[in-house]
């Protein structure tokens, strides 16, 4: 039986701003499995990364706002929690790391006081252990002589060893979540892959469940056990990776998944691009958020506000069609011609 | 000068080098970061070469370099069979007209204070075609063959999404009727569903217009989509080029067949299957001094000459910098 | 770091010497000399006081002598010595040299001086950093308004409020003159206010700044207290633009103890600085100048040690 760790219900964030009401994140849900990687995927602006600065209580106040909604972390509300308490479960039991190991790392400290602090403060190290536990956490992620190395700053270290040294130090008090917001994007390939070569490792030794956070369909195939899709604030698909890339079923899904090149088949003709832009957040339409890009649009998408419906035992979609298949197959043909 | 026949390519760089000096200390020898190191490509009229590698690894600065932007230290660049990489600045002005450069980021590389309107029609006042009505009328033309709304033309960058701002450069690139277009990772920045769009774009810009791209980019996918031949570049060097097709079907060097098999690909089964080779160390400052090949650091099939000998490009179609390439990779 | 004291070393005798260069023949170059008084000295009388202060030697001849005595390597009659700086005797107040002056007068303007950068630092950071973190709420615009204040007003006019308040309304302190460190306290006060209004409103953009940082996400996700986040994580990155302020601030500093210590009859360099610039004290005022010049090349070069050793990215060179 797989144990539920984290479980958000409804999450909504506003964010304040010259132009209107922001809403970033609206009436979100999901929820974690212990040891599971669960995958949020999305094109920028959807609201990923503000609907896990939320859990944390790391949403810029003002101009945001959580005006709804709980998240359970062993049957307490993190959204309703003391500063104090909150405090004492970041970094020790939920941790985060973030897309730019270039800027996430503070470049006035050594490696070595930003790692100790951390034990120092949730596992009441020593000086001494904490440092002794750092470097065994920075061999732990691949750095090669890590006894000499803790003591240098951030600038001397490239953006693949920083990525390295935020996992360790994030992985430090062995959290049983992992928040990790793009962790790659920044990265090179070959760098990319070795981290993310490295975060299975250490979910399998640590069984830390993580969600991912990513824009890349790829890496979501690569790691996620279950996938979350995001358009405009909301949740539009859940589904399994591997029946999402299999049968998707939300037209944005099929639409991300068409719109990647793919770097095992040939070039054919064009390439099945989602028209038009993201709809502002400020001034969303009453139906459906998709509905100005979607290919198979109706009446009533117009009016109405899908919402998320079981589709399948393990999927849910945001869409009053049951099933793309159809046209699924005419991408598929278009692709492989 | 010789005469150009219809086999010379449009484009040509041979053994191009671009150093820079990097800041002496007192008491060491001057030391150079060898930002492209030796470079010999072709561009054919009407195709699409791709440039993949790592950052850091000179694809821009070897763009910049043909136009005159980046100083050559070394080698040649060739402009329809015409020696153009010591061109004064007046002299490389019609060129400038030919060659044309768009960029990554969109957001920097247009300028805040002017409307759209201003940033299409500047390079036709700079070149001075057209008359000034027609010039606006041109505008508006450009941007709705880059699908931009031609009512657009009096707002302001700011006022666009990424994907929009770089069909804006897009229109500016092409403003002055190019040749070549040199594109410097132009959907690097962009969402998907979005680079998909300028993709698109692109390619129907050089159907239509029959241009030729040079096109950089650090995404595989991408490039294999995109590009006719594609050129692999390590530290400066070309370390593998052929086209499209053999170089995805049938990779050679070590690099190359690391780079694509570091790629995951939008398919969990193919992902869980893949046997990954996973790269180990990164790529060296370019300051650094090789006596052999500069992958030998982090090369899987490297033998004890590798370290010695610096393997140069050779083959005709496909060609390779590695004695050792197509060897299999020990299972590590 | 050896090699970054040596080369600043050398650049620091070049620049005395310019300074010293400069200043003697800038001095000389206005009408009138130090023997000129009201009265009209006779001929004799003023010829045998001119050869007492060499002031009869041609100028070339006066500049090699009194450089070698304030390179310490020339005695006042040209024989060669070894020792510390000698400026000779000051032409003015009799039986005094300028080094016995400047020994009287430098630990009363170097106290003051001191007190008021202090000042200006304590007040201004601790200012800055309560109004960044009370952002845009009654308590920033409070601070900022006594800072935009503390900027704009002059410092001889905050001087004569402050001894009306401080003085005559409620006597608290001392009115003017020198013997206690509390005669010091009214004066730092009006020297160093002005510098702790700008230093504030540094700290409170620097830390703005800071404040919008990745690592500063970072430093909260960790599960930090926010009292740490901000004096560990925040507070260094946005001290930089004050530290930077500080070789300005020591310049300005300088510059108002003329005024400020004239206004409480402080007896420090500034005074006599005043008084030898009017009187033609040469060697008094070259003496002052050589002073300063010292004084805030050393605060320079502090200055880059220190922002240094905030920020490990920068290498002195
Ligand atoms: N500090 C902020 N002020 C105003 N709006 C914000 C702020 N942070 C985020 N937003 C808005 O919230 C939305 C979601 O942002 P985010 O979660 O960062 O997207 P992503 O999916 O790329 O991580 C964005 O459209 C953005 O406009
Ligand atoms: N103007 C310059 N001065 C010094 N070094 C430079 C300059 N431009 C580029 N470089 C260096 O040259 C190398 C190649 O850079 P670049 O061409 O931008 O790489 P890429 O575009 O492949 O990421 C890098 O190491 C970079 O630091
Ligand atoms: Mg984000
Ligand atoms: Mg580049």
């Amino acid at each position: 039986m797989v144990e539920t760790i984290l479980e958000v219900k409804d999450l909504s964030v506003r964010f304040d701003t010259e132009e209107g009401v922001v809403g970033a994140v609206d009436r979100v849900g999901f929820t974690l499995m212990r040891g599971e990687t669960l995958g949020l995927v999305g094109e920028s602006g959807c609201g990923k990364s503000v609907t896990n600065l939320a859990l944390l209580g790391l949403v810029p106040s003002p101009p945001g706002k959580i005006v709804g909604g709980e998240a359970l972390y062993r049957g307490e509300n993190l959204l309703e929690m003391s500063a104090g308490k909150l405090s004492r479960i970041r970094g020790n039991r939920i941790a985060m790391i973030f897309q730019d190991p270039m800027t996430s790392l503070n470049p006035f400290m050594t490696i070595a006081d930003q790692m100790t602090e951390v034990t120092m403060l949730h596992l009441r190290h020593t000086y001494s252990e904490a440092i002794k536990h750092a470097i065994t956490m920075l061999g732990n992620v691949g750095i090669a002589s890590p006894e000499s190395r803790i003591h240098g700053y951030p600038h001397q270290f490239s953006g693949g060893m920083r990525q390295r040294v935020m996992i360790a130090m994030a992985l430090s008090c062995k959290p049983e979540i992992l928040i990790a917001d793009e962790p790659t994007t920044a990265l090179d390939v070959t760098i990319q892959a070795q981290i993310l070569e490295l975060m299975k490792q250490l979910q399998e030794s640590e069984g830390t469940a993580i969600i991912m956070i990513t824009h890349d369909m790829g890496v979501v195939a690569n790691i996620c056990h279950r996938v979350h899709v995001m358009y405009a604030g909301r949740i539009v698909e859940q589904a399994t990776c591997e029946e999402l890339f299999a049968r998707p079923r939300h037209p944005y899904t099929l639409g991300l998944l068409d719109s990647v090149p793919r770097v095992q088949k040939s070039a054919a003709g064009q390439l099945l691009a989602i028209d038009g832009q993201p709809p502002d957040l400020v001034h969303l339409p009453v139906g459906c958020a998709f509905e100005p890009r979607c290919r198979f649009s109706e009446e009533r998408c117009l009016k109405e506000q899908p919402m998320l419906r079981e589709m399948t035992p393990s999927g849910r979609a945001a869409c009053f069609l049951d099933s793309l298949d159809g046209s699924k197959a005419l991408s598929k043909e278009t692709m492989d011609d | 000068m010789t005469e150009p026949s219809p086999t010379t390519p449009l484009l040509e760089t041979n053994n191009l080098m671009v150093y820079f000096s990097s800041r002496k200390k007192w008491g060491e020898p001057q030391r150079f970061i060898r930002a492209v190191d030796g470079v010999s490509l072709s561009l054919r009229e009407g195709e699409t070469l791709g440039l993949v590698g790592e950052s850091g690894c000179g694809k821009s600065t070897l763009a910049r370099a043909i136009l005159g932007l980046a100083p050559v230290t070394a080698g040649s660049v060739h402009y329809r069979g015409q020696r153009i990489d010591q061109f004064s600045a007046r002299q490389m002005r019609p060129l400038r007209q030919e060659i044309q450069m768009i960029f990554q980021d969109p957001f920097a590389s247009l300028n805040p204070r002017m409307s759209v309107g201003q940033i299409v029609t500047e390079p036709m006042s700079i070149f001075q075609l057209y008359s000034r009505r027609e010039r606006r009328l041109e505008a508006m033309r450009l941007l709705d063959l880059v699908g931009l709304n031609p009512r657009y033309m009096n707002r302001y960058p700011h006022e666009f999404s990424g994907g929009q701002r770089q069909r804006i450069g897009i229109a500016r690139a092409l403003a002055v009727s190019p040749k070549i277009i040199l594109c410097d990772e132009p959907v690097s920045a962009l969402d998907v569903s979005i680079q998909a769009q300028v993709i698109n774009l692109l390619q129907d810009l050089q159907q239509k217009l029959g241009l030729s791209y040079l096109f950089i980019a650090h995404d595989l996918a991408v490039v294999r989509h995109i590009a006719d031949r594609v050129g692999v570049m390590y530290l400066g060097r070309l370390v593998e080029s052929t086209d499209t097709e053999r170089l995805y079907n049938n990779p050679q060097h070590p690099y190359t067949r690391a780079l694509l098999s570091s790629s995951p690909v939008p398919d969990p089964v193919a992902e869980r299957q893949r046997t990954g080779i996973a790269l180990p160390g990164e790529i060296p400052s370019p300051e650094t001094e090789f006596p052999g090949c500069r992958f030998f650091d982090r090369c899987l099939i490297r033998e004890a000459s590798c370290q010695t000998h610096d393997p140069p490009l050779e083959g005709t179609e496909h060609r390779v910098a590695c004695p050792l390439a197509g060897k299999e990779i020990a299972e590590h | 770091m050896v090699r970054f004291l040596i080369r600043r070393l050398l650049w620091f005798l070049l620049t005395l010497w310019t300074v010293f260069t400069v200043s003697f023949f800038l001095m000389r170059a206005v009408p009138g000399g130090p023997f000129d008084g009201d009265r009209k000295l006779e001929p004799d009388v003023k010829r045998m006081i001119e050869q007492r202060y060499n002031v009869d030697q041609p100028k070339w001849k006066q500049y090699v002598t009194h450089l070698g005595m304030a390179a310490g390597v020339l005695s006042e009659d040209g024989q060669w010595r070894w020792g510390l700086p000698d400026l000779g005797p000051s032409y003015r107040i009799r039986d005094y040299t300028v080094n016995q002056i400047i020994a009287q007068g430098l630990p009363i303007s170097a106290a003051l001086g001191i007190l008021a950068l202090s000042f200006g630092l304590v007040f201004g950071v601790t200012a800055g950093i309560i109004a960044a973190l009370n952002r845009q709420n009654f308590t920033d615009t409070g601070v900022m308004l006594l800072a935009t204040v503390g900027i704009a007003v002059p410092n001889f006019w905050m001087a004569s409020i402050g001894i009306i308040l401080f003085v005559f309304w409620i006597p608290l302190l001392p009115a003017a003159g020198w013997g206690s460190l509390s005669h010091l306290v009214l004066p730092a006060f009006c020297l160093g206010a002005p510098y702790a209004a700008y230093i504030a409103r540094l700290t409170r953009t620097g830390m703005l700044e800071v404040l919008h940082q990745d690592y500063i996400r970072t430093a909260y996700a960790k599960g930090l207290p926010a009292r740490r986040v901000i004096m560990r994580h925040a507070l260094k990155g946005a001290l930089l633009p004050v530290v930077s302020f500080l070789g300005p601030a020591a310049a300005g500093i300088l510059t108002g103890s003329l005024v400020i210590e004239k206004v409480f009859h402080l007896s420090g360099t500034g005074t006599y600085f005043v008084e030898a610039a009017l009187q033609r004290d040469y060697p008094l005022a070259m003496g002052v100048v050589l002073v300063y010049t010292v004084v805030l090349y050393t605060m320079n070069v502090i200055v880059d040690i220190s922002y240094a050793v905030l920020d490990p990215r920068i290498k002195l060179q």
